[in-house]
């Protein structure tokens, strides 16, 4: 679903042959670190418009096999952005020249991104084989390119694991208006030497050290220390720009990359027209369109050149009927424009991790995604129409709630996505099981779910059969000996409510220990995830997406048998969210047992991390509480 | 019978056939009702379906060119959801050299849908094919159907022109959907001698004649399949390659005989793929080289003269010398002295290499050809069922099986890639015999753990593991993968989120011994106490959780990979005040026929439980018809380890 094409080639560099031996690393870098960036170097010439340079030297020692991603000698390249040197040279842990690789050593193949038919893209690489630990490479090359409109990001890091002695990074310009825009970010604990001279622009840090990875941490781009770079005035892939803030991106996008592209067959608008006959209301007639796209075409994706920005027309698509993220939306934009619906293409950056456009910062590398944003009385709907099942105006967690580009005729404007509120994301679960004499159970589960629950869940509904039946055996793992009888759905797409009832059994649910009979009350919702513990939290946590679960479940025990001493009610209010339970003895052979957890989405301190785990670990561990049955024969 | 009833009976039976046979499989005869069908008739989780799959491999010639092998393919494909539609693209994949390459022709292809009951049909345009080259000697055709939509049926043919004649694609007869109908056709010259190997589970039929090629003006073997009905390959979990189920059929060219041409052998029988490998120079050639490291070689064989110490000083030297570039292959790609020199080189640059190495050091010691995992089983006897070379050193009667390139392998301890079934050891002159590549031995994992119960809930703990053989193989280069930190990070997540104090770890490096782990760990929430009652599992973590197996039925074989035995040994001291109320049943589980089992003991003292559980299994890979009795295995292991100890207060 990928929007944009440009991979990001987090590549390092720097200058005079000197010192690689290993022992020349201060201790501190050699922390958490599987790899030690020991000069990591960017100087960019932009020399006009459409000509720039990049040169890039990057010497890196590694310091074992884990460390081995961060010294990659890869670089793509494609018809705009050519390889115009390129070099590796390895060196052993003194410092000692172990091979040299040359342009002629590399190899060059097709990238290729796991879910494109077709890219233009290309790589170079040089595969290493190491024969010892640490080593060190220096990896060298020069790339020249006309596309001044996108300049991958400076991570003073490159990611976990990695910790860099010396970053540098200049800029040289011809004049004033070639004046890059650069937005620092993170670089608080970062010791950042900047010089700004006309027609210059440098930064340099030393000796920073390596990031642990931490569980619920926000994104490493969030975190790390980075720079973002623009131009203002700019070319790509044979376009130019002036662009100053989103509302110019906006009016770009639309003039160069969209306009015209929404025209349609008349044949095809009669049709369309004909779907919608009698219908007046707006947000109908959306539906009604958005169900035909789904209906009538699939997901394909062909980048070449500018189309890894610029949508195929909605004419070929038409004729076609399959399209990138980009053609389908332009494509059911265009047909809502035949039906007199108006709506904007939205660019966005997707994934499950929620990220921002920035609102000071117009560039064309924010971005991967593209979703369609219909306005209907005073309210945004948001589709994604390179899904053939989501329900109509229901985006998931792969766009929701985040800051998006929406391109509107008269200019962008930066808006945010429909957010899924903790009790919106809400699943019910009322069931009722029976233990039997033979100690078995049986039962039967019904399980509603919405919202972020709702996306979860729904795709249950083209599964098979068996692949169904391993699924609940996987999702009530904490159940030994389960055996899923029989089940059905029910997917309201209207009210994005999905429906499962599931019947199922299980041998030896009651467990015998002595004289004491076990039973796990909480049978169905069971398990939930506790974060690891940190001797020494470093990173703020975030919980993306909050919930709320409520379980009923009626519990009836053979007549044989007697209940003990049932436990408490218990009530846990944190600012995390709130956990109860409650046992309430219908008679003597029936109990309810209620639960409920809500879940609060949020961004919270490292200090909050150990409370939050506390209460992770009190809901998990009363989760799994047990309550003792007597057999009357027995005493 | 007269002449008239057998023409009535052939009407009667050509009338039957051609009403159950309706279909016209003709490219472009689509039919409506192929359009119209909703579901498979008796695979109604079939997202996809080949309705027709064709598949004729011939030979032609051209003045100039040469010899050519012709492939022409034509499939019709229903799609019957949305998870289908990945069947309505394909990508053909060529390959070329310097000097030749296979080429794609007569590319065409229409979709069929249905829209408002009439049936549309949509062209593959020219500007959706594209060509990619992928890398150096690998070209890749792709092409996406237009105009797809639930219930859709794609149609397309093409043609594969190759001038690597002597090397026929398998020809695959099933896949993750099922085939309803599916003919193929191999004509092969009368000059070249071939093998045909089928494979899979399924019964295949064909029909070998000899006839006319009128193109060539000669006569050809042609080999007919001519199948209804395949049923899906389903993926099923613990099977390590599932194209060694795959039916299909394999031809290889065994010799060519061409009238004033010369005769080559390629493969017939498994002892003629050995010698061919034998006589190429990439690899019989390879193992009589010794000049370039006997001086540094015989330097430390000087100081002993025993057998197997000689055996571990080669080893220990070729996997310090050179380093495996993760390149497979049974033949040496640069040419073992050059690799020796550089310090790098693929499988056979090794592992070769230590073959002429060992039988210097008068260690008698053969290549063994290996098809690793991912290569799938070698079923038929050809070149390209085996992609690897091991080495076998003869000490005594037996072989001892060595693998250079992997630090941590060491005598009969191969890297998991290599477990495979059989490989064929080469002896000079290249005849061959077949030896079992799983392994013999059990691998251990030996835990003995000393629990003390904390009033809330948590435990602290000792606790020291053994692992032997392939289980100490998969730790060390677990282990020495990245920092302790990050492995010790790893280990207290998997383990259930224990807190580890005084890691110590012994043997890492010394491969002739055990791994011997010993550490010092905390764990929350580690038992219960319900109603002044302790409730424990004295597994604690190292319980089985949950039942690995959990489909209701089994096709293939499960593989383990090498046989194994966990035993764990736990002392837990029964906190002051308390007394046993309650401790589990002994009990002891078996498999049939010895291939494993499960013993559970415990006793206890006034302040101290004793555990002891052992669980075994004794074979590497299980036929299928053994599932019900490992899966039933397994849910009572999980549910005795789930058992709890009962104290109550004193």
């Amino acid at each position: 679903m990928r929007f944009l094409t440009f991979l990001l080639f987090l590549v390092a560099q720097f200058s005079i042959s000197q010192n690689y031996s290993v022992a020349e690393i201060p201790k501190e870098m050699l922390e958490n670190a599987d790899a030690v960036g020991r000069l990591d170097r960017m100087d960019i010439h932009i020399e006009s418009i459409d000509k720039m340079t990049y040169s890039v030297k990057q010497v890196v020692t590694v310091l074992n096999k884990s460390g081995s991603e961060y010294a990659a000698t890869r670089v793509m390249y494609d018809d705009e952005r050519k390889i115009k040197k390129i070099e590796a040279t390895f060196f052993d842990a003194f410092g000692n020249e172990l091979e040299v690789a040359k342009r002629r050593d590399f190899k060059d193949v097709a990238a290729v991104d796991g879910f494109s038919l077709y890219l233009d893209n290309r790589v170079l690489y040089y595969k290493y084989v190491p024969t010892q630990y640490p080593y060190t490479v220096e990896f060298t090359y020069e790339i020249e390119t006309s596309d001044t409109g996108f300049f991958p990001p400076w991570y003073f890091l490159s990611g976990y694991g990695i910790s860099v002695q010396q970053s540098e990074y200049s800029i040289v310009y011809p004049s004033i208006e070639f004046k890059p825009i650069v937005k620092e970010k993170n670089l608080e604990n970062v010791q950042v030497e900047k010089t700004d001279i006309a027609g210059s622009l440098q930064y340099s840090a030393t000796n920073i050290p390596a990031m642990e990875a931490e569980s619920l941490s926000p994104s490493f781009s969030l975190l790390a220390p980075s720079l973002s770079i623009r131009l203002p005035k700019f070319h790509y892939k044979g376009y130019q720009a002036v662009v100053n803030d989103w509302h110019e991106m906006g009016i770009w996008i639309q003039e160069e990359l969209l306009a015209g592209r929404d025209v349609l067959e008349e044949n095809t608008v009669k049709e369309i027209q004909q779907l919608v006959k009698g219908i007046d209301n707006d947000l109908e007639k959306a539906k009604i369109i958005y169900n035909y796209v789904q209906d009538n075409t699939r997901y394909i994706s062909v980048q070449i050149g500018i189309g890894g920005i610029q949508p195929i027309s909605a004419i070929e698509v038409d004729k076609v009927k399959y399209g990138d993220c980009k053609g389908l939306t332009n494509y059911t934009k265009a047909l809502l424009k035949a039906v007199g619906v108006e709506s904007f293409y939205a660019v966005v950056e997707s994934g499950s991790a929620k990220i921002d456009f920035e609102e000071d910062f117009a560039d064309l590398v924010q971005g991967d995604h593209v979703i369609l944003a219909i306005p209907y009385q005073g309210q945004y709907y948001w589709v994604d129409c390179t899904s053939q099942i989501l329900p109509f105006g229901f985006i998931g967690d792969f766009t929701d709630g985040r800051k998006v580009l929406v391109v509107k005729p008269d200019g962008g404007e930066i808006m945010t996505t429909t957010s899924y509120l903790n009790q919106q994301n809400k699943q019910s679960i009322k069931a009722r099981y029976r233990v039997l004499e033979n100690l078995s159970m049986k039962g039967e589960v019904t399980l509603k779910t919405t919202g972020i629950q709702y996306d979860g869940r729904f795709s249950l509904e083209k599964g098979s059969r068996e692949d169904n039946t391993e699924y609940y055996k996987n999702f009530w793992d904490n159940i030994n000996g389960l055996d899923i009888l029989d089940f059905k759905f029910d997917n309201d797409k209207e009210n994005v409510v999905f429906t499962e009832n599931v019947k199922l059994s299980a041998l030896n649910y009651l467990s015998k220990n002595g004289n004491d009979y076990l039973l796990t009350l909480n049978a169905f919702n069971n398990g939930l995830y506790v974060p690891p513990r940190y001797r020494d939290r470093k990173m703020p946590f975030v919980v993306q997406r909050g919930f709320l679960d409520e379980d009923e479940t009626i519990i009836e025990i053979p007549d044989n048998f007697h209940f003990t001493a049932l436990p408490e009610k218990m009530v846990q209010e944190t600012i995390f969210g709130a956990y109860k339970t409650e046992v309430i003895k219908k008679s003597e052979k029936q109990l309810l047992f209620k639960r409920s957890l809500q879940l609060n989405a949020g961004e919270y301190p490292k200090e909050s991390y150990q409370d939050f785990r506390a209460f992770m670990r009190a809901i998990a561990k009363n989760d799994n509480q047990k309550i003792i049955l007597k057999n009357d024969s027995q005493n | 019978m007269t002449a008239k009833t057998k023409l009535v009976q052939l009407l009667i039976v050509l009338f039957f056939f051609g009403s159950v046979h309706a279909q016209d499989y003709k490219f472009g005869k689509v039919s409506e009702e192929e359009v119209l069908e909703k579901q498979h008739p008796t695979d109604s989780s079939a997202s996809a379906a080949y309705l027709f799959k064709k598949r004729n491999s011939y030979y032609r010639y051209d003045k100039g060119v040469g010899l050519r092998l012709i492939t022409e393919v034509h499939n019709r494909i229903k799609i019957y959801s949305k998870d289908g539609f990945d069947y309505a693209s394909e990508a053909i994949n060529l390959y070329e050299t310097s000097g030749a390459d296979e080429r794609v022709s007569g590319l065409k292809g229409y979709t069929y849908t249905m829209d408002d009951g009439e049936m549309v049909e949509t062209k593959l345009d020219k500007e959706s094919i594209f060509d990619t080259q992928v890398s150096k000697n690998h070209k890749q055709v792709k092409f996406t159907m237009p105009n797809v939509k639930e219930g859709s049926v794609v149609e397309y043919q093409y043609k594969i022109t190759s001038p690597f004649v002597q090397s026929i694609d398998e020809f695959v007869f099933q896949h993750a959907i099922p085939v309803k109908k599916l003919v193929a056709k191999m004509r092969i010259l009368e000059y070249f001698k071939f093998n045909q190997r089928t494979k899979g589970f399924l019964i295949i039929d064909s029909n070998t004649n000899v006839v006319t090629d009128h193109s060539l003006g000669i006569n050809v073997t042609e080999v007919a399949f001519d199948m209804a009905d395949i049923p899906a390959l389903k993926e099923e979990r613990f099977v390590t390659n599932m194209d060694n189920y795959r039916s299909g059929v394999k031809f290889e060219i065994v010799s060519l005989e061409i009238p004033g041409s010369l005769y080559e052998v390629y493969a017939k029988t498994w002892d003629d793929v050995v010698r061919t490998i034998y006589e190429s120079s990439s690899f019989g050639e390879e193992l009589k080289r010794t000049n370039y490291f006997e001086e540094e070689l015989d330097a430390l064989l000087a100081t002993t003269s025993d057998e197997v110490a000689r055996m571990f000083i080669v080893l220990n030297f070729v996997k310090q010398k050179v380093k495996w570039n993760t390149y497979l292959g049974f033949g040496s790609d640069e040419g073992t002295r050059k690799a020796y020199k550089e310090g790098t080189g693929n499988s056979a640059d090794i592992n070769l290499m230590l073959v002429s190495m060992l039988n210097h050091a008068n260690v008698k010691a053969y290549p063994v050809l290996v098809s690793t995992r991912d290569n799938g089983i070698p079923i038929f006897p050809t070149l390209e069922g085996f992609n690897y070379v091991v080495a076998a050193a003869k000490v005594g009667e037996t072989y001892q099986l060595l693998d250079a390139t992997n630090a941590f392998s060491t005598v009969n301890v191969l890297p998991t890639r290599a477990l495979n079934w059989f490989g064929r050891i080469v002896s000079e002159g290249g005849t061959s015999e077949v030896i079992d590549l799983m392994p013999k031995h059990k691998s251990m994992d030996a835990v003995m753990m000393s629990v003390s119960l904390n009033e809330d809930g948590s435990i602290e703990a000792k606790l020291r593991q053994q692992y032997t053989n392939n289980n100490a193989f998969v730790f060390r280069n677990q282990y020495n993968k990245g920092t302790e930190e990050a492995f010790l990070d790893e280990l207290e997540k998997e383990q259930g989120d224990i807190e580890i104090n005084d890691y110590k770890l012994d043997n890492n490096l010394d491969l002739g011994k055990p791994i011997v782990q010993t550490y010092d760990f905390y764990k929350e929430d580690a038992f219960e106490a319900i109603a002044g009652k302790i409730y424990v599992s004295p597994l604690f973590h190292l319980a089985v959780q949950e039942n690995p197996f959990k489909s209701e039925s089994r096709e293939y074989p499960i593989d383990y990979g090498f046989p194994w035995e966990d035993k764990h040994i736990v002392t837990i001291q029964i906190p002051q005040g308390y007394k046993v109320e309650h401790l589990p049943e002994p009990i002891s589980l078996a498999l049939p026929e010895g291939l494993g089992k499960f013993t559970y003991n415990i006793s206890a003292t006034n302040n101290q439980i004793s555990l002891r559980v052992e669980m075994e299994v004794n074979a590497s890979i299980f036929p299928p018809h053994y599932y019900q009795n490992l899966k039933e295995l397994y849910r009572q292991v999980v549910e005795k380890e789930a058992e709890k100890v009962v104290l109550v207060k004193a």
